[in-house]
């Protein structure tokens, strides 16, 4: 018995090599997209680090305006005499023949005595 | 036969396919081409805003840099009305929480608008309340808002802004362009979540915040000068005091106190009549304090003599129709003793001598009816008429203060060529303005106004002063134990209601500077309707003693043994 040889129609690939040629470019575009897309979006997420940072810098600024204003009203005139009266420190302002003035040579003189006066820290 | 079939079908697919391709090609042909604009208009609608970047107004120093006003961040709080559905429902949550009137709250919410502000600087304690009720369709701004950490301090000088942060008076108006600054601007994008996204920013102009100004006040004697003008105020229930002091060589204004005062930080604002900085914008007839510059003239003009003798007519003169009255009865008294004592009648004489148009000229190089040019708004020039509408009396009064109005200022500022070898200065009360990096944008004018008397008439009329603050003269409470001290006294009767001068209503003055061999620091006290005592010797002199004691604490000086010997 002769063997029959059946003829199965090959797929047609004609269009192999221009096939795989085109195949490789888009998947070269593919890539290439995909990592446009993945430094785009690493791009995003280092802006929305620098905007927080930002934020905190922003945040900054008022507290230290804000303690500057707060150091000016410790250091008023007015605040120190409170605090003095607060704290019953009782500071007075010298008489005049209280107070002793040094010369260049250490020689020591006094001012006049004034009529005394009783000032304390208002 | 099957082959036909796979064939068949592969052709259908590679058509669907194809027609599918095409299709989208065509859309996004038709989307990217042919409407580009429209959806690039879109996205960038939908993704980018532009920001304001607010400038930070500038501060307010003292001479030493200590901050006497400054602005502060703070928030405030808008809407979006058309995104609030319920009006009535969250002005009812929010007006008790901000005191607020619900009514009024809710006109604001309603409509379709897109931003409406519901209060201005919030505290934070109102900002938290606010965020824990997580409501939609509001929103915090970050503003500045102007606060004066010091208080009262310098308050009618210093001034006030609006809420937007504009100056509206005193220096905030005056040097509002250089504190103002500049605000920059920002063309940013963002993304689904509304989150900025850096890299797409645009534009980025960053502000340019608002320079500082410095003054020449130097806070600790401005604290003094107003501490001891509010006790003379208690004490004597007067109207209204002013206390000024002045560096007589440069002309800096180193404190300038008014009483009443308020505090810039508390609102609702007080009346003008509290805010007035009536150091400036206030001429006042100046009384005997005048025979002081009256004095220098004479002598400069060469018509009296230290030692020249007038008789004082024992205390009641008649001139013109008119009697002159001294406050105690002189018979000859030296042109020294003339002003130790202040007496009206000696002085009327000594006018005479010098004559309307040397007086006037005389004045005038004092700088007396000019404005000063001093960098506060309001400033008054005050009043000296021409010499062709002098009456046949004005000559006697203005000898004696009246008929004549200065402002304080004008007035020290006057009595400081004394103490300036005779040479008007120019009052300063700006010291020079910084970028907020530091850099000098301006340095006020230190340049005198001018000359009003020789030196050697500055010195002799220094001399003669200084008896006026001797045990004889009128201003002996003003002695300070151990430095020399000159001055002058002045109480100067005010118009009552019906136009003629009141026996009741006075105004009491005094001046003076120190140390009196080379005089450095000089002040003015004036106190407006003192009740019991009037007299300047009295009300006023014991001010600038206390004022005096405390400026040698403060700038360390040593005593007049000390300056002798140096």
């Amino acid at each position: 018995m002769r063997a029959r040889t059946i003829a199965v129609a090959q797929p047609d690939f004609g269009m192999t090599r221009l096939g795989w040629k085109v195949s490789a470019v888009f998947g070269v575009f593919l890539v290439l997209g995909l990592s446009c897309l993945w430094l785009q979006n690493r791009v995003v997420e280092v802006s929305y680090q620098v905007k927080g940072l930002e934020q905190e810098i922003s945040e900054l600024n008022p507290r230290i305006v804000g303690l500057e204003s707060e150091l000016a009203r410790m250091k008023s005139p007015s605040a120190i005499k409170g605090r003095l009266l607060d704290n019953e420190i009782n500071m007075v302002i010298p008489f005049p023949e209280h107070e002793v003035h040094v010369k260049d040579g250490f020689g020591i003189t006094r001012r006049p005595s004034a009529r005394p006066r009783s000032r304390e820290a208002s | 036969m099957v082959g036909r079939v796979h064939s068949r079908r592969s052709s259908v697919c590679r058509w669907v396919f194809a027609l599918a391709a095409a299709g989208l090609l065509l859309r996004l042909f038709q989307l990217q081409c042919l409407g580009f604009e429209q959806w690039s208009d879109y996205a960038v609608g939908q993704h980018r805003r532009l920001s304001c970047l607010e400038a930070r107004r500038g501060t307010i120093r003292d001479r030493g840099g200590n901050i006497l006003s400054c602005s502060l961040p703070v928030p405030s709080l808008y809407a979006v009305p058309a995104r609030i559905s319920d009006p009535a429902g969250v002005a009812s949550i929010l007006g008790p929480i901000l005191g607020l009137d619900v009514s009024e709250l809710v006109g604001r919410l309603k409509g379709d608008g897109e931003f409406a502000w519901i209060k201005r600087h919030l505290s934070e304690e109102e900002r938290s309340r606010i965020e824990e009720l997580g409501m939609g369709g509001l929103g915090f701004r970050e503003e500045y808002r102007r606060v004066y950490p010091k208080g009262s301090l310098l308050a009618n000088v210093l001034g006030l802004t609006d809420v937007d942060g504009k100056g509206i008076e005193g220096l905030e108006l005056a040097l509002d362009n250089e504190l103002r600054g500049r605000d920059g601007w920002r063309m940013t994008g963002r993304d689904s979540k509304l989150r900025e996204v850096v890299w797409l920013r645009d534009e980025d102009i960053p502000p340019i915040n608002g320079c500082n100004v410095f003054l020449t006040v130097d806070e600790v004697v401005q604290d003094l000068a107003e501490s001891e003008l509010e006790n003379a105020c208690r004490r004597y229930s007067a109207a209204w005091g002013v206390a000024l002091v002045m560096d007589c060589r440069t002309g800096d204004i180193l404190a300038l106190a008014n009483k009443p005062d308020y505090d810039p930080n508390s609102y609702p604002r007080p009346p003008a009549e509290i805010r007035r900085n009536r150091a400036i914008t206030d001429p006042v007839e100046p009384g005997s304090t005048f025979k002081a510059l009256v004095g220098a003239a004479a002598l400069e003009a060469g018509v009296v003599e230290p030692s020249s003798l007038f008789y004082c007519e024992n205390g009641s003169f008649r001139i013109g129709g008119v009697v002159l009255h001294d406050s105690h009865p002189e018979g000859n008294l030296t042109f020294a003793q003339i002003l130790q004592r202040s007496s009206n009648i000696g002085m009327a004489k000594v006018g005479m001598l010098l004559g309307n148009r040397r007086l006037h000229h005389a004045l005038r190089a004092f700088r007396i009816g000019q404005k000063l040019g001093v960098d506060i708004p309001g400033e008054s020039a005050g009043i000296l008429r021409p010499v062709e509408k002098w009456s046949k009396i004005s000559l006697r009064s203005i000898t004696m203060g009246h008929e004549i109005s200065v402002t304080p200022l004008g007035l020290l500022t006057a009595f400081c060529a004394l103490g300036n070898a005779g040479m008007v200065p120019r009052p300063r009360i700006v010291d020079r303005v910084e970028t907020a990096g530091g850099e000098s944008v301006r340095v006020s004018d230190r340049t005198p106004l001018g000359r009003a008397v020789s030196p050697e008439t500055a010195e002799r009329m220094r001399n003669i002063l200084r008896l006026v603050v001797e045990r004889e003269g009128t201003g002996h409470r003003a002695r300070i134990p151990g430095y020399q001290v000159l001055g002058k006294t002045g109480t100067a009767q005010k118009p009552g209601p019906d136009g003629r001068y009141s026996h009741r209503l006075f105004r009491s003055l005094f001046m003076g500077m120190f140390p009196a061999s080379e005089p450095r620091y000089a002040i003015l006290v004036m106190l407006d309707e003192p009740k019991g005592s009037y007299y300047g010797g009295t009300v006023a002199a014991p001010v600038f003693r206390a004022i005096g004691e405390g400026l040698i604490r403060h700038f360390d000086l040593p005593p007049a043994e000390f300056e002798e010997e140096s």
